[in-house]
């Protein structure tokens, strides 16, 4: 048998040529230029041998093929032109083996996702199994890119447009069954079946070898005349643009791209609708959007939630039993995804009663999930059983691990590691989660400084991935090694910040907030605040952030701290005479920047066009940019001060705790989005008309000075 | 030289629906019955004819190809008549009759037909696709409907549902009153069958009896859409609209109907070898493209610049015909030159009546015709908004 080292290959008695992806040192069949040539070399000797009759592509690990190396394709240095020859001879050689006059099958019996679905896709049939992990689809749009095997145009002519723009643009995943009711797959078995044996099977007695877009009088479905000629066609693309933007504002190439692949690929005989794929790849793959997207989702938010920040020299610490101490919305979320994660908690509280109430907000979550059928009573009542509601601090003693989330009150949270340290083991890590009261200051109360660490988690717990993990004076390397273990065990994703003024997530929201406020206060009409903070790309605008926090909040928080800049103490005082003379403070009073009313939708209160009069004349460039180099200065801030020990933790957790727009790559990222030099100008125009918040500490104009025309974060 | 209107015909307006009196005749069918009478109205020697220029939106399947030619073929005027379809969305009409004086006024033809046809009940709106609409090229972050770009000129400029719901309520009664009294019979021409028994003889989309109770039961008709997919792209062009009021309905935008109009447009001399009596001269037509996504605020920059070109001012034109794609139009045109609603519309418009796309043009200026010869004034401007953020003005003057 001749065997590659990655694709094995061997012929049976009856002429069935089998094709193994096997990739060497490597724990999944990854694509990239060695595997592929591999590859291909071997069903081209299939398809050259006249023994064989047909062809099994199969995989000897637990998943099927893996798709692309997404490493790869961010160093890719390459030349477009080369890159779309290098697209354009996969797809070739995918055509050859869809048209080689003999049957192909995928026996996919296990994950089939991005490159290793479009390999499946070309294939004549495809059997897949129906393991509970197995899944199939393509969802290259949710690293930035879009399938470039020839994937959107063979789902297109598998399923119509309708499906293949929502699949894609969704980065879909299905399941066997749902792939097989899609018509994704043919057939379906079960992960004890010899998958092999019956793609063998429909080989000697079905074996067909022509693949539905070859054949002469075939049409895309749903496109009887062509795309464009028939009304329910063109509607269906008007809707599906208008979708991607609404969701995406036109900030993400890729998209727009994909939308076009499918769009101009679906009038072309196959062949032409693969160069049309290519094309808009090659246009996506050199888009500064898609490299941010892929560096900062792929590579660095992937690291933070492997722990690759966590100090080095630490075993790793499995945790079984967590004591959460307060069961208000935070305590309970804690408490909510520890559960979810396999781990017993005991939820104590100052009642028994109130203990219960935090339970029932995690009974509450999940019967919503099971409304939407997305669980089982069973898994609930699992999960349920892992809370143990308690009101006595004995409870917390064989735990091995604390999280204290009462009020944000320093005595309260005082008093609380007090008694809570008299009962744990020495050896236990006590963490308390706080967004802004310094841990060092914290950790004063605590007999074992050293066992102190804050965990900022975001609200709603259970749906934000990001935990800042906040290391005070005295915390040592082994409770941060032993923290960082326990995220990834919770499976969030944590960032180290080192103790500061409010960490890093909420110091640099803070200056969002206040630089939208500031624009209100100087007469920018307060809805193209809103809507260009949107437009950029923020999920939410910094004035209705601002009624979220709350104004009276934010004035205790500026009032404690002694640092604040001139601007700052100006803004302050604004922000009194917001409070006190027109009364708006926020959501919660239903007055803030928006009004609330009980029925129907908030909307900006009518006042503040009198109360500061609005200018007429308003650059929306500079209004975006304000907003979001105001963050990133600030953030850069933090990095040269050590609050953030290295710029891929500000981008990870300015993406995930601040939803700052993942296409720029990050708070850091963006100085290079920008374009390093044209980002120190207008921070100089910005400062000349603003003050000095907009001027860059020395070190960054340094740095961008020394990067040149390089960048100044990361290679690539 | 001079380019002058010599006759105006148009059909009825018929429910743009399959059950709409017209629905039974084909696009051809309505041009070559107007065809006919203008040749027996004027006793017309139609050997001197020498184009028939058509305006025609949706270009497809019986009104695809070249629609005039057949037409024209189907016409006992001859085989040298020469015809040519024209797509200016809703302007397509006015435009035709624009081209039409421009080549009399150049001297490159002395007499040519111009008007326009649209069956919307045979031909559905929309069924010719268009790249506007699908392609990611022109419509992704680009293309609103045009419903939205009306809601959104209302949202801008302050215009609430009360205001859009009172006007159309005028131009149903305006509409009504001028049906009855018979302002609209000179040029209408009903509609007959092979037998020679009447299909359709007046307009039959007008609700004379529409209250304002009834019209603001009417649910807005581009909220849903707006909210689910389209709204988003228009505030971000437009960041100073914080939520788009979704104030049009069925009831105070335009309504779908067939029809189809014409002209019989020549110069001085033409008119007199035929023995004919120029009913006005036409002074002056100008197009302008303007903002896509808002779209419909054409017709100012529009008027502007065909009054400016004649060396008139607004208060030289006796009447205005806004075309009433959505209420908010007019009310926008008007307040912005500040014209009394007395100038405007004064038999109400498409929000009674409707709006036979290709067609609507020609029959707004030919309405405008009528009514200046009723109240025996001077001069009159015609203007519409355009798709894809256009606007289109003609000024009329009698002799």
């Amino acid at each position: 048998m001749n065997n590659s080292k990655h694709i094995k290959y061997s012929v049976d008695k009856e002429g069935i040529a089998i094709v193994t992806w096997d990739v060497a040192d490597s724990p999944v069949n990854i694509m990239n230029e060695v595997t592929m040539a591999a590859f291909f070399s071997t069903i081209n000797k299939a398809i050259e041998d006249d023994a064989v009759k047909g062809i099994v592509i199969a995989s000897a690990k637990k998943d099927f093929i893996a798709g692309g190396d997404l490493k790869w394709f961010l160093n890719y240095d390459k030349s477009k032109q080369e890159c779309f020859e290098m697209l354009m001879e996969t797809n070739t050689h995918l055509r050859k083996m869809e048209t080689c006059g003999k049957p192909v099958v995928a026996a996919i019996n296990g994950l089939a996702l991005g490159g290793g679905c479009e390999v499946a896709l070309a294939c004549h049939h495809r059997i897949m199994s129906n393991h509970p992990k197995s899944q199939i689809g393509l969802v290259e749009c949710s690293v930035g890119l879009f399938p470039g095997a020839g994937g959107t145009q063979r789902f297109l002519r598998m399923m119509g447009s309708q499906k293949t723009i929502q699949y894609i643009t969704q980065s879909k995943k299905l399941t066997a069954e749902q792939a097989l009711k899609d018509g994704l797959v043919d057939a379906v078995c079960s992960p004890e079946d010899d998958i092999i044996a019956l793609a063998k099977n429909w080989i000697l007695t079905k074996g067909t070898w022509e693949q539905p877009w070859d054949n002469k009088k075939f049409k895309v479905p749903g496109t009887p005349f062509g795309v464009g000629q028939v009304s329910g066609v063109s509607e269906f693309f008007s809707v599906s643009n208008a979708m991607a933007y609404k969701t995406t504002h036109g900030n993400l190439p890729h998209i727009k791209n994909v939308l076009s692949a499918i769009y101009y690929g679906a009038a072309c005989h196959i062949n032409k609708a693969l160069e049309v794929e290519a094309r808009y790849f090659v246009d996506t793959l050199f888009s500064k959007e898609t490299k941010n997207i892929i560096r900062a989702s792929f590579l660095y938010i992937n690291d933070a939630a492997k722990g690759k920040s966590k100090p080095k020299g630490y075993d790793n610490v499995t945790f079984k039993k967590i004591g959460v101490i307060g069961a208000g919305m935070m305590g309970a979320g804690i408490a909510y995804v520890n559960a979810k994660a396999g781990l017993d908690v005991i939820l104590k509280e100052v009642s028994l009663a109130k203990a219960e109430s935090g339970k029932e907000y995690v009974k509450t979550q999940e019967h919503k999930k099971l409304t939407n059928g997305l669980t089982t009573e069973d898994k609930i009542n699992d999960l349920l059983q892992k809370i143990k509601p308690s009101d006595s601090d004995t409870d917390l003693a064989s735990c091995d691990l604390v999280i204290e989330a009462v009020f944000e009150n320093e005595k309260l949270k005082n008093l609380v590691t007090i008694a809570t340290e008299k009962v744990i083991h020495e050896d236990v890590i006590y963490a308390t989660n706080t967004s802004t009261i310094p841990i060092s200051k914290l950790a004063e109360a605590s007999s074992k400084p050293d066992k102190f660490i804050g965990l900022h988690f975001f609200s709603p717990v259970e749906k934000m991935p990001l935990v800042e993990v906040i290391v005070g004076k005295e915390t040592s390397d082994k409770t941060l090694a032993a923290a960082i273990d326990y995220v990834i065990a919770i499976k969030k994703v944590p960032i180290i910040v080192n103790d500061g003024r409010g960490f890093f997530t909420s110091r640099v929201f803070g200056k969002y907030i206040n630089e939208g406020i500031a624009m209100l206060t100087e007469g920018v009409p307060p809805a193209v605040i809103e809507n260009v903070a949107k437009k950029i790309g923020m999920p939410v605008g910094p004035l209705a952030v601002s009624d979220e926090v709350n104004l009276k909040l934010m004035l205790d928080i500026m009032s404690e701290d002694p640092t604040l800049t001139a601007h700052e103490i100006q803004l302050k005082s604004k922000l009194i005479s917001i409070i006190e003379v027109h009364g708006r403070t926020g959501k919660k009073e239903g007055k803030g920047f928006y009004d609330y009313p009980k029925e129907g939708r908030k909307s900006i209160w009518k006042e503040w066009a009198t109360i500061y009069p609005t200018q007429t004349d308003f650059d929306e460039e500079e209004i975006g940019r304000r907003l979001l180099f105001s963050m990133v200065i600030d953030s850069y801030k933090c990095l040269d001060s050590g609050v953030i020990r290295e710029p891929k933790d500000a981008d990870v957790g300015s993406i995930l705790g601040l939803g700052f727009p993942i296409h720029t790559g990050g708070v850091m990222s963006y100085i290079d989005y920008v374009g390093a030099e044209k980002f120190a100008t207008y921070s100089k125009k910005l400062e000349h008309k603003y003050g000095e918040r907009f001027q860059l500490p020395e070190s960054l104009k340094e740095r961008i000075k020394a990067a040149g025309t390089n960048r100044v974060f990361y290679n690539n | 030289m001079e380019a002058y209107i010599y006759d105006s015909v148009r059909t009825p307006r018929g429910v743009g629906k399959n059950t709409g009196s017209l629905a039974q005749l084909s696009p051809v069918q309505l041009l070559t019955t107007l065809l006919d009478a203008l040749r027996e109205r004027n006793n017309l020697d139609t050997s001197l004819v020498e184009d028939l220029i058509l305006g025609c939106v949706t270009q497809t399947g019986e009104q695809g190809g070249n629609i005039a030619k057949v037409a024209a073929q189907c016409s006992n005027y001859g085989d040298h008549l020469s015809a040519v379809t024209l797509n200016r969305y809703c302007a397509s009409g006015l435009e035709a009759v624009n081209q039409a004086a421009a080549m009399v006024k150049s001297g490159w033809s002395n007499l040519i037909i111009a008007g326009g046809v649209e069956s919307m009940s045979r031909v559905p709106m929309g069924i010719d696709g268009s790249a506007w609409v699908m392609e990611p090229e022109a419509a992704f972050g680009k293309f609103v409907p045009q419903g939205i770009s009306a809601d959104l000129i209302a949202t801008k400029y302050g215009y609430s549902r009360s205001d859009v719901d009172h006007f159309a309520l005028v131009s149903q009664q305006r509409a009504a009153m001028a049906q009855k009294n018979g302002f609209f019979d000179k040029s209408i021409i009903p509609i007959k069958d092979i037998n020679g028994l009447v299909h359709l003889a007046k307009d039959e989309y007008i609700r004379g009896n529409t209250t304002l109770e009834i019209l603001s039961g009417l649910s807005p008709a581009f909220e849903k859409m707006g909210e689910m997919l389209f709204d988003q792209t228009a505030i971000d062009k437009y960041v100073e609209v914080e939520k788009i009021n979704h104030v049009h309905h069925a009831g105070n935008a335009s309504g779908i109907v067939d029809g189809a109009s014409l002209m019989l447009i020549g110069s001085k001399e033409m008119g007199e070898k035929l023995g004919l009596k120029p009913r006005a001269r036409i002074r002056m037509g100008a197009v302008i493209g303007s903002e896509p996504l808002i779209m419909l605020e054409g017709p100012i920059p529009a008027t502007k610049k065909a009054l400016h070109k004649a060396k008139m001012n607004i208060t030289d034109i006796d009447l205005f015909e806004v075309n009433e794609a959505f209420a908010v139009v007019p009310l926008r045109l008007m307040d912005y030159f500040n014209i009394d609603h007395s100038k405007v519309n004064v038999n109400g418009g498409a929000i009674a009546m409707g709006h036979p796309l290709g067609a609507t043009g020609c029959m707004i200026l030919g309405t405008a015709l009528d009514e200046l010869e009723r109240q025996n004034k001077s001069t009159a401007l015609a203007t519409l908004c355009v798709g894809g953020g256009m606007g289109i003005a003609t000024i009329i003057e009698r002799i």
